[in-house]
């Protein structure tokens, strides 16, 4: 039986020019060959990495959507642990399998979503939030469940 | 009265289906700066969203989406 798949794959963003393509052509082939199908490629390129995986500060990111058997699986697997051209790949199976999606990927654009604001207009949140953004500040004001002692040292003053 | 505010869960008030590991916007507004992911008790997050938003950070952690510790920590 078939089921959903979806692999990440994240090679050297430093492979000369075409090799990083051909590379997803091939992992693409490695699918079909085993009795798999290929729904979906989607490419998002260079990117900057939260941290560095074996020196590297950014690598070229990659998700195919597939749908197929084990055999299929754990073929990519073993080629991306063999491949030194992948920094890392992770295999995972979607919960639920994947809806026919309206929308390609809501990623670049981060979403605005103004409902964030109107949903919680709590000041507590709203600073905890900006503290996390400007991402300079110590991380206290986010541990701190008691508001109730913050109100009282601010009645003191 | 902070706690009474933010009791409701905002991925089922936009009746989200799934939290896609891939959307890093999202996910990392539910992680301290450290690194952290923001507790139930502070997000209003329902459980059922809750399990399904810490699957999603782990998974973008592994993939160097997102942090498993902030870079001035490390």
């Amino acid at each position: 039986m078939a089921v959903d798949y979806e692999i990440a794959i994240l090679l050297n963003s430093q492979l000369p020019e075409g090799q990083a393509e051909e590379a997803i052509e091939r992992y693409q082939k490695v699918i079909t060959d085993h009795g798999a199908e290929v729904l979906k490629v989607d490419r998002w390129g260079v990117r900057k990495l939260a941290y560095n995986i074996q020196k590297q500060q950014q690598a070229d990111y990659t998700f195919v959507q597939f749908s197929g058997d084990k055999e299929a699986v754990n073929e990519l697997d073993r080629l991306c642990k063999l491949d030194e051209s992948v920094l890392r790949h992770m295999i995972i199976r979607p919960e639920g399998g994947f809806e026919p999606e309206p929308e390609p990927e809501p990623e670049p654009e981060p979403e605005p979503e103004p409902e964030e604001e109107s949903a919680e207009p709590t000041e507590e949140v709203a600073e905890g939030e900006d503290a996390e953004e400007t991402d300079d500040t110590d991380d206290g004001a986010v541990d701190e469940p008691e508001e109730d002692d913050a109100e009282s040292e601010e009645d003191v003053e | 009265m902070n706690r009474s505010r933010v009791k409701v869960c905002r991925f089922c008030e936009e009746k989200t289906s799934r939290i896609e590991y891939k959307e890093v916007r999202l996910l990392q507004r539910f992680v301290t700066e450290r690194g952290k992911i923001i507790p139930r008790r502070m997000s209003g997050t329902c459980a059922r969203h809750q399990r399904a938003l810490t699957r999603s950070i782990k998974r973008a952690r592994q993939i160097a989406l997102l942090p498993f510790a902030s870079e001035s920590i490390r």
